[in-house]
């Protein structure tokens, strides 16, 4: 049985409430993901292709600035793309450790559930996933409703956010 | 003679009865754009010449041509049935012979319906009344010839174009390319016509005299038939001669027209020059800064990118890390003890006990290596093939594909996650060492690298907006815009080419006509030499006088030529002088340049006789308007020229404000009396202050002059007047 297999075959969701922010930062064109290119989404003042790669910045976010915070059942959730379709694979591994690393998940413990655990687990490690990425939204939208000339007139914007934590 | 006033009734945009009352000096009409100054000037025209100054032809049109629209056009929309008339009354007075004149133009067009009848009236009626000021009544002269005599006494033809001008007929009144514009000023200061005929007369006799001697040559000939031969000959060289001198002269016109045309391009060349290097400068920069727009969009694209690509995401994460780490090695830890526990339980049952190492420690890959190299890579010592060390190397491998086994595993786990946890281990390790040290490094090195080019962009886009303004300076200085300039260069270019191919043609018939001379001299040596007995004294002598009369009378010609040019030029200078005098410009001085065509050219040339190159729009019409107000001044030795008004409309619209007030000091020094339609003053209060109180400036009356039309009433004439406003 295989556990990050298993778990980048799930697709995970964000709250609806953020559609419109990731719309402002993100090429949605062509379907669930976005198939720009680099300099065309520069050109229309994107700083992300796909959706997953604005998610994959809020997750890492919200693990940097240890911002957890869950998707309330009063809101529609949006489910996208696998894990196993997000690029580059070097840093959705990375992200994956990182959720691993946060979560209280006993790596010995995880060697000796049954596999029905196994999965409740992979959903666990999913929703902890999905609720760093929800703490991240949530800073990129407090930091847009305070100041959002912040995003307009620096190129900088979300490396500085990153960066300034 | 002065204007005393005109009167004007439904002329134009002059609905109504209006009148401006005039004194010596200079009178002003100030009004702005469209406000009825260009319209008062065509209505002291339209009274001696019955045309008005149609912009749009730049020329000037009769009464037949313009008809109804002469009168006012509230006028024609009040009327309903009838007949509606313009009229334009001016009262001249001749103090010195103590003549009052009164020219009344007038004409009617008739209303039908409340639209003007097609096919109206295309006759305008003058009246002039002649009277003796002691008098209050006049006589009405009726003839025309005597009407056209009182006119021509109040501004004579040939003082005209001189007296009464548009602004913008200044160039063509004083063209310069035109070879008549300097002999017709020449003309006002004195009568050339006279020592011209004196030429004719002096040519005509010569050839006479000329005729007579080589027929007595002929008939004194020893062989008649040589000497006809030989004057047959001479006859031929002659005409040769003179065909030549024809051409040469065509050719030398050619040179001189290339030099006008070389001269005149050539106060713009500089400015084209500089417009066409500002021009090449700003595709220049416009091409660099394509090309860096387009690398920053790229470097921006990739300072995005390199997010995810060069893992900048990951900017200070490494604690997670380390956190990771130490999870995986505390879980591979316990994993390991109860694999041993497992193991040594095992092996105690089956006898062999043995020290093991964790897991995969070392890998595989590396067991192998020690085998190759036979050496142990921990200690160090060496391990030759099939020695007991190098077996016990090769056991560990055995051993450790064993306890590789799954079989080891499942025997305690229900899971192996190991290898996933260690891929992620892998990942974060080769994350660490070949991604994290440099994120902080490539990230400085991309913002120094964007804003160097955002730097290099700006500066860029500086260097294009200030050589648009150096452009714009320049256009706004003369008369070339961007478009021309690239024109005026190649058409520079083209006739200095011309130039130099008419001088080398000039050259060929200057050796022709040289060779002419000679064969000509011989002819006549060896018909000299035929000649039996002498030729009369009387025949000798008066071809040698009536040959230097010629000589004198083309000398005297040149001479009162040169003398009136130079006056002229003299004249031009002390009026460019005063006119440029408020101004810090560098100013130069006029020359009138002799052209190998005879014809006459303006340059300025500085203290040493220089050519000054560069002027631009505002200094030529400055050069002209100097000259114009020279054949008005030079004139003036027999006070006649003094008697004339000038009447000019936005004479100074290319001028700054100095040339302004100097041209006013000018035209104080030339005229006794001068009317003057001006925008200059409308605004510009201090101007017009300068203007009003200047000592040097003899100033008459002055008006401003207004349209009467509301906002509401603006999309047409229909309740049109004019409001004349006097300011002293």
């Amino acid at each position: 049985m295989e556990l990050i297999k298993r778990l980048k075959e799930r697709s995970p969701e964000y709250s609806a409430v953020y559609e419109n922010l990731i719309s402002i930062f993100t090429m949605t064109q062509g379907g669930r993901a976005g198939s720009s290119s680099d300099s065309s989404a520069w050109a229309q003042g994107k700083y992300f292709t796909t959706k997953y790669e604005i998610f994959m910045y809020a997750a890492f976010l919200g693990i940097k600035s240890k911002y957890r915070l869950p998707l309330t059942n009063n809101e529609k959730n949006i489910s996208f793309w696998e894990i196993k379709n997000w690029q580059p694979v070097e840093l959705v591994n990375y992200l994956i450790m990182s959720i691993l690393t946060v979560s209280d998940i006993d790596f010995n413990q995880l060697e000796e559930l049954s596999e029905d655990e196994v999965e409740k687990k992979i959903t666990d490690l999913k929703k902890i996933l999905e609720e760093y990425a929800n703490g991240g939204f949530d800073i990129i939208r407090a930091k847009y409703e305070d100041n959002s000339t912040y995003f307009e007139n620096n190129d900088n914007c979300f490396l500085d956010l990153l960066s300034n934590l | 003679m002065i204007i005393e006033k005109i009167e004007i009734e439904n002329f134009m945009c002059y609905s109504g009865y209006n009148i401006f009352e005039f004194c010596e000096g200079i009178n002003v009409i100030i009004g702005d754009n469209a406000y009825g100054k260009s319209k008062l000037y065509d209505a002291f025209y339209w009274v001696l010449y019955d045309q008005i100054f149609v912009s749009e032809r730049k020329e000037f049109v009769n009464t037949a041509i313009v008809g109804s629209e002469l009168i006012s056009d509230k006028v024609k929309y009040e009327s309903v049935d009838g007949e509606v008339s313009a009229s334009v009354s001016i009262t001249f007075n001749n103090k010195e012979q103590d003549r009052v004149y009164v020219l009344r133009r007038t004409y009617t067009a008739k209303i039908e319906g409340g639209e003007v009848v097609k096919n109206n009236n295309k006759n305008s009626v003058l009246i002039v009344i002649d009277k003796e000021m002691s008098f209050l009544s006049g006589s009405l002269i009726d003839d025309e010839n005597q009407k056209q005599l009182i006119i021509n006494k109040i501004l004579p033809r040939n003082l005209k174009r001189y007296l009464w001008f548009q602004g913008e007929q200044v160039e063509s009144i004083i063209d310069f390319n035109d070879q008549g514009a300097l002999t017709s000023a020449i003309n006002v200061l004195s009568n050339m016509s006279y020592y011209e005929t004196i030429v004719n007369i002096a040519k005509r006799t010569f050839d006479e005299v000329n005729n007579e001697y080589n027929k007595k040559l002929r008939n004194q000939s020893r062989d008649i038939e040589q000497s006809v031969k030989l004057d047959n000959q001479k006859k031929t060289a002659e005409q040769g001669h003179r065909n030549t001198k024809v051409y040469l002269d065509q050719t030398k016109e050619n040179i001189a027209r290339a030099e006008e045309k070389c001269e005149l391009l050539f106060s713009k060349v500089a400015d084209a020059e500089a417009i066409s290097k500002f021009n090449q400068k700003i595709k220049k920069a416009q091409d660099e800064l394509a090309e860096l727009k387009k690398l920053l969009d790229n470097e921006n694209s990739n300072f995005i990118r390199a997010l995810f690509q060069k893992k900048w995401l990951l900017k200070g994460m490494n604690s997670i890390g380390k956190e990771y780490e130490e999870k995986f090695f505390r879980y591979d830890k316990n994993k390991l003890e109860k694999i041993n526990k497992k193991q040594i339980l095992s092996e105690l049952t089956s006898g062999t006990i043995e020290t093991r190492l964790p897991i995969n420690v070392p890998e595989p890959i590396y067991v192998k290596e020690m085998l190759d190299k036979e050496r142990c890579l921990v200690c160090g010592r060496e391990a030759k093939k099939d020695s007991d060390a190098w077996k016990a190397i090769e056991e560990l491998l055995i051993t450790k594909k064993n306890t590789a086994d799954s079989n080891v595993n499942d025997q305690i786990f229900k899971n192996n996650f190991r290898e996933e946890f260690y891929m992620l281990y892998r990942n974060h390790i080769s994350i660490e060492d070949n991604k994290m040290p440099f994120i902080e490094e490539e990230i400085k090195d991309s913002i120094i690298c964007r804003r160097n080019l955002k730097i290099k962009i700006i500066d860029l886009q500086n260097i294009i907006i200030e050589q648009n303004e150096k452009i714009h300076e320049i256009i706004g200085d003369s008369s070339i815009d961007c478009k021309s300039a690239e024109h005026i260069l190649n058409e520079y270019a083209v006739m200095r080419d011309k130039k130099e191919l008419y001088i080398l043609e000039k050259n060929k018939w200057e050796r022709q006509i040289a060779d002419y001379i000679l064969k000509i001299e011989q002819l006549n040596t060896e018909l000299g030499d035929l000649v039996k007995g002498e030729i009369p004294n009387y025949l000798i002598e008066k071809k040698k006088i009536l040959s230097d009369f010629l000589d004198i009378a083309t000398s005297t010609r040149d001479r009162v030529f040169n003398g009136l040019v130079s006056r002229l030029e003299n004249e031009a200078n002390v009026h460019y002088t005063s006119m440029t005098k408020g101004n810090q410009a560098t100013r130069g001085k006029i020359r009138l340049k002799k052209l190998p065509n005879g014809n006459y050219m303006p340059e300025i040339i500085d203290d040493e006789g220089r050519v000054m190159l560069g002027y631009n729009t505002g200094n030529l019409i400055l050069i002209k308007l100097a000259t114009i107000m020279a054949i008005v001044s030079a004139s003036s030795t027999d006070n006649k020229v003094k008697y004339y008004t000038l009447i000019t409309d936005a004479p100074f619209s290319v001028f700054g404000d100095d040339y302004t007030i100097g041209f006013c000091k000018a035209v104080s020094m030339v005229y006794r009396q001068s009317i003057i339609m001006s925008k200059e003053f409308y605004k510009n209060e201090a101007l017009k202050i300068q203007l009003m109180n200047d000592s040097d400036i003899n100033i008459g009356r002055v008006y401003m002059i207004r349209p009467s039309s509301i906002e509401c009433e603006r999309d047409n004439r229909n309740n049109l007047s004019t409001i004349i406003e006097s300011l002293n």
